[in-house]
């Protein structure tokens, strides 16, 4: 009774391992990150006509980009993680082909994230918000 | 001479390695921090700053003030490319500096964050 038992397991051990190798033939998934993500959590620490922009840098890296209006102080923090997947179905054509033909369906989905800080001129931070960013599948696959 | 053992270890580091790729990139030329040391607000000229650090990446004008900004990326991307399976990942991180001179040529004020020094080269396709 327990050696069929155990029989089973391999046997389904086995099935899964084959499938599993069969629906990632051809895959390849990509990922680019740009700077460690901000959260708000992270910038409880700055209070608004007190904490100076020097004292945000020390904590959260340089900003991408400063600009400066006729009164304030603009600086720019950014972060992104792009994520890319491709799935080559002609692959297959390989266990039954000498040529295999590419059949590549792929998806890509960029996140760029800000952060905007303003500052007035002797550099304290009046305020400060967070840019809207939509957030991407792990996989995409399909083009459509 | 080879042992059995060292061969074995040899063949499995060999098949271990297999696929693995390591590249880097890097963009600009990395900020001289003991340069940056030598900066004194209110003191030093625009002049002496271009000799420290060179000519500014961009240049922001606005409220009498120019402010040259200086950076440098850099990027670390392992991948591993299977028979039939690949992952890449490519991760990139900054620094910037912001030198802001007044309309008399003198550096009024600094701001510098470094981030490159967090770069590395994990292989994380996954994960937020």
């Amino acid at each position: 009774m327990g050696e069929i038992v155990v029989t089973t397991i391999r046997y389904y051990t086995a099935t899964i391992l084959i499938l599993l190798s069969l629906a990632t033939l051809g895959c390849a998934v990509r990922r680019v990150d740009f700077n460690d993500p901000i959260k708000a959590e992270g910038l409880l620490f700055i209070q608004p006509g007190k904490t100076t922009l020097h004292e945000v840098v020390d904590r959260l890296g340089g900003p991408e980009d400063l600009n400066v209006t006729p009164h304030h102080i603009l600086a720019e923090f950014r972060w992104s993680t792009t994520r890319s997947a491709s799935l080559n179905l002609g692959y297959l054509f390989r266990f039954v082909s000498p040529v295999s033909p590419s059949m590549t369906m792929s998806g890509t989905g960029i996140n760029i994230e800000r952060l905007l800080i303003t500052c007035d001129e002797r550099l304290v931070v009046r305020s400060y918000a967070f840019g809207k960013a939509d957030d991407h599948a792990f996989l995409e696959f399909w083009p459509f | 001479m080879l042992t059995t053992k060292s061969l074995i270890i040899c063949l499995v580091l060999c098949l271990m390695t297999t696929g693995c790729v390591v590249s880097r990139g890097r963009v600009g030329n990395p900020i001289n921090e003991q340069h940056l040391q030598t900066i004194q607000k209110g003191v030093t000229q625009r002049g002496e700053i271009i000799e420290l650090l060179g000519a500014p990446d961009r240049i922001i004008t606005g409220n009498e003030t120019d402010i040259y900004h200086y950076y440098y990326y850099d990027a670390k991307s392992p991948a591993l490319i299977l028979l039939a399976f690949n992952i890449f990942s490519f991760n990139v991180k900054s620094d910037n500096l912001y030198v802001f001179i007044d309309k008399q040529g003198v550096a009024q004020d600094i701001i510098y964050g470094k981030r490159t020094d967090g770069v590395d080269f994990t292989l994380r396709p996954w994960g937020k």
